[in-house]
């Protein structure tokens, strides 16, 4: 990098970015309130990121990216998504936490240890797409339990007992017991809870919609409708 | 509500908190006798209900509350629940619970019970429960809840009584905030919120805060910030991350899990026989394999919408028609007597065309609305509604809605005032607006006089054909819009919200309920609505009248004047003479009275036809009717969506909305067509 940006300016770009992708135009209010800081802070830091040929920003109007403020603020902004990716997916930290740790990462970290972070991110991620590896799962069993997860058979799969998948791959009349709501859904997991999908309850696909979804679940002795969509935020074991 | 003559002591507050479907307005009918004031709840759109009563020498204002599964902020609901209950200084909340289903209805009066109100507990539908043979131990359950227990069961008006004395004797009741055990971990981290929450000024419990804050809530988040206490927020956040990392607990999961554990160990104590899911449900289950069955879901659903939609607008139209010629007979009879006591003409025709053409306009719906909201309530009461939004909900997805909003959509075709006001029962404020922006677009029964005069003037051999047009014309452009807004308006951006919905078990509904439901939609309608259509009638008459001496909307009154105006606008679309502008003014009261104004500016029912080939070639004809399409909701329809939507801000949103998009389709059809004839 020829120009050397600073922990808070490499913040501020990044936040105008966020901002970019939320809302049409970029507002001093909007990156004020991005950054939870005051206006005039705003104004001394895009002053000193137009300096620099990164944005540009007349007074009065909406602030834009230059072709090279844009490509600086894509890398930080992913970088940032990688190791909030990390924290959050892989090793299961609180959001809260992993948005703060994943700040204070991005900067400290040398950049050839974050590379290789957003590699083995990148990794895990498909291997537990392709279902190839159970390290994911394996991990998040030893979280729950402390115990490493015994191996069955050759294969390297995990005792049948802890063989879980989402509710909305279980078929018309399959039951399962509900081992988890996924994290990162909002109120919606909330709202499932307390409608009775805490661990240990046993579900049973009752039916399936004419058009193929939503489902309609027996749950604590009534019937509830789900999309695939959020039923697939259930983690169940079959039974 | 203040009134000088209720004295405390002698007037108890009582709110009905439960499930839906746990039969709540049941007992709040059978308790007032169904008289209620229906209003909305401050700031929303969701409804309110109050009644009153007497018993014995004490006067009881009951509140209906929203019905919610929790008092967790999930939804509008929820919170105007929980904040009606800890500010309003309630005596009693009464929790109706479904006590065929205790399990899950138990959640919410547990909830009530660590946020120490003054509750009882009361369980529903207890004829049901004795048909199976189950037995409660309420004694028991009233020891172990520290709450009493009433059993009632009130569409047989059993229990009444008992759950009046009741609420009266636990009226003053001083109760301690449920303290649920939640394990060693957690309650260590609820010592510690709640320490750091020491002198906090709150109406709510602190240890019921301190589990809220480590549950996530996120009101109670804001609110605590508020008070100044956002370390005990980082704390909360703090002491949920350690015991995450540290035992793998999902803190959320965990107290959720405890709590319906506590209520397990309950049922288990104090129920007998809890009879099993298969025997619990057969009957329903049965309805349920042929209703929402893969091949018979969708014609059932297309019939009953079909014979709902028949029977409301062919009875209703009957009924209609009637009132129509008895209001048009009521003026005609008053401009003869009028006439005959030699009465100056503006008043004759201020009472003849103003006030009873007004009235007249209100009250025509209301067959319409009586009649289809009888059916939509006992199709809501038997729990069918909950069934056709998820037989339809795919198809619905596909364009960004819920599934419950094509009851709304389809009934659109018949008139669009019923049509919004039914989709009231989506319960999610986002989907429910939406559904109400883009109805007026889907081509009410109103509109087809005018595709008829011109299609039969203009399209004799393809009359079927244009007409299918402009139906079609009415979706797309429903759809799109629906489309637009999403993408553009912040208030309704984002996917379609979750659906978490429950399947009723179903119900025979009773006559009471649903009449009641039926005449207090059809009583909105007239006050509300029914205000805001008689007024904007009188305004049209004004325009139509002024000045005197001229003729009634002639060329030189203010309305012919406005029309004169507004023509040169619609050059691009093809009529720009006063004529249409003024008939378009007309539409705006009731769409089918375009026909009714042209034939009296051109002339009457002979001249028309030849007149409006005059001034209509067949391609400005259909612009015309693209724009009578299209262009602002009828003032009935204004009124409604102000009733339903509760906001001036967007029932004039979309009324101009309308307005420009009939006149760029109306223009762009026109421009179009230009270039290729």
């Amino acid at each position: 990098m020829e120009y050397a940006l600073s922990e808070s300016l490499e913040d501020y770009l990044m936040g105008i970015f966020i901002v970019s992708k939320q809302n049409k135009v970029v507002r001093l209010k909007d990156i004020a309130k991005e950054r939870q800081v005051k206006l005039p802070s705003v104004v001394n830091a895009l002053k000193e990121l137009a300096e620099k040929g990164l944005i540009s920003h007349e007074r009065y109007s909406y602030v834009t990216f230059t072709d090279k403020g844009l490509n600086e603020a894509k890398k930080l902004y992913d970088r940032h998504k990688t190791v909030f990716k990390f924290l959050y997916e892989i090793l299961g930290v609180t959001e809260f936490i992993a948005e703060k740790d994943a700040h204070r990462m991005e900067h400290d970290l040398t950049a050839s240890t974050l590379d290789l972070l957003t590699k083995f991110t990148e990794f895990m991620e498909m291997s537990s797409k392709r279902g190839e590896s159970r390290f994911p799962e394996q991990f998040k069993y030893f979280m729950e339990t402390g115990k490493f997860p015994e191996i069955k058979s050759k294969e390297g799969g995990i005792m049948e007992k802890t063989k879980e998948k989402p509710l909305s791959e279980l078929k018309r009349g399959e039951s399962g017991k509900i081992v988890r709501i996924k994290k990162g859904i909002g109120a919606l997991k909330g709202r499932l809870l307390t409608m009775g999908a805490v661990p240990g309850t046993v579900v049973r696909i009752k039916k399936v919609a004419p058009l193929g979804d939503p489902i309609d679940i027996l749950i604590l002795g009534y019937h509830l409708s789900l999309r695939k969509e959020e039923a697939e935020k259930i983690i169940v074991q079959e039974i | 509500m203040t009134n000088a003559l209720i004295t405390k002591g002698k007037t108890i507050s009582v709110a009905l908190a439960g499930n839906p479907n746990a039969g709540k307005s049941t007992i709040f009918n059978a308790l007032t006798g169904g008289r209620a004031h229906v209003g909305n709840w401050p700031g929303v759109t969701v409804e309110k209900k109050e009644g009153r009563f007497k018993y014995k020498e004490y006067e009881f204002l009951v509140t209906d509350l929203p019905g919610t599964y929790s008092l967790t902020a999930y939804s509008i609901d929820e919170r105007i629940a929980r904040d009606y209950v800890i500010k309003e200084k309630l005596d009693v909340v009464v929790s109706v619970t479904d006590s065929t289903n205790l399990e899950r209805n138990l959640y919410l009066l547990v909830s009530f019970l660590e946020l120490g109100v003054n509750s009882i507990l009361d369980l529903n539908m207890a004829d049901i429960l004795e048909q199976r043979k189950v037995r409660v131990n309420t004694k028991k359950m009233e020891e172990l809840l520290g709450t009493p227990v009433v059993m009632t069961s009130a569409t047989k008006k059993a229990g009444l009584n008992e759950l009046k004395e009741m609420i009266i004797r636990s009226k003053d009741r001083k109760i301690q905030p449920l303290r649920i055990d939640y394990g060693k971990e957690i309650e260590g981290a609820i010592k510690k919120v709640k320490e750091s929450l020491s002198g906090v000024n709150s109406p709510y419990p602190v240890r019921f805060l301190s589990i809220k804050l480590l549950e996530g809530d996120v009101e109670i988040i804001k609110e605590v910030g508020e008070l100044g206490y956002e370390r005990s927020v980082e704390s909360a956040m703090h002491e949920g991350s350690r015991l995450e990392v540290g035992f793998g607990y999902d803190l959320e999961t965990e107290i959720i899990e405890r709590r319906y554990g506590f209520i397990e160990s309950i049922i288990r104590q104090c129920v007998r026989r809890v009879p099993t899911i298969e025997e619990k449900l057969t009957v329903s289950d049965k309805i349920d394999g042929i209703v929402t069955n893969k091949w018979l879901g969708i014609p059932i659903f297309a019939f009953l919408l079909w014979a709902t939609f028949q029977l409301t607008f062919t009875v209703g139209g009957i009924f209609a028609d009637f009132i129509d010629t008895f209001f048009g007979w009521l003026a005609e009879s008053s401009a003869i007597w009028f006439a005959s006591i030699g009465a100056p003409g503006w008043l004759s025709s201020f009472v003849g065309d103003g006030i009873i053409s007004g009235v007249g306009a209100v009250f025509v719906f209301l067959p319409t609305i009586l009649i289809l909201f009888a059916f939509l309530s006992f199709l809501e009461d038997v729990g069918y509604m909950s069934r056709a939004a998820f037989v339809m909900d795919k198809a619905m997805h596909a364009i960004g809605l819920p599934g419950k909003s094509f009851i709304p959509m389809i009934l659109g075709f018949g008139c669009n005032v019923p049509a919004i006001m039914s989709a009231r029962t989506i319960s999610s404020e986002k989907d429910r607006l939406l559904t109400i922006l883009i109805n007026p677009f889907i081509s009410c029964s109103a509109r087809l006089p005018v595709y008829v005069m011109f299609t039969g003037i203009f399209f004799k051999s393809n009359q079927g054909v244009v007409l299918f047009t402009l139906y079609m014309l009415g979706i797309v452009v429903a759809v799109l819009s629906a489309k637009l807004f999403k993408s553009t308006i912040p208030k309704l951006k984002g996917p379609v919200s979750p659906l978490v919905m429950e399947l009723p078990p179903y119900r025979i509904p009773t006559l009471k309920g649903v009449s009641i439901h039926t005449w207090e939609r059809g009583r909105e309608f007239l006050k509300k609505a029914g205000t805001i259509i008689f007024a904007g009638v009188i305004l049209i008459w004004l325009l139509a009248s002024f000045p005197m001496s001229s003729e009634y909307a002639s060329e030189t009154t203010l309305i012919g004047l406005i029309g004169k105006f507004f023509a040169p606008l619609f050059r691009a679309a093809g009529f720009p003479f006063w004529q249409a502008a003024v008939a378009l003014l007309f539409g705006i009261i009731a769409k089918e009275i375009v026909v009714g104004t042209f034939g009296t500016l051109f002339g009457g029912e002979g001249a028309l036809s030849a007149s409006l080939l005059k001034y209509f070639t067949p391609l400005s004809a259909y612009s015309f009717m693209v724009m009578s399409l299209l262009y602002i909701p009828c003032i009935a329809a204004i009124g409604v969506i102000y009733r339903e939507t509760n906001s001036w801000k967007w029932t004039t949103f979309i009324t101009v909305y309308s307005l420009v998009i009939g006149w760029v389709m109306a223009t762009a059809v026109y421009q179009l067509g230009s270039l290729f004839i």
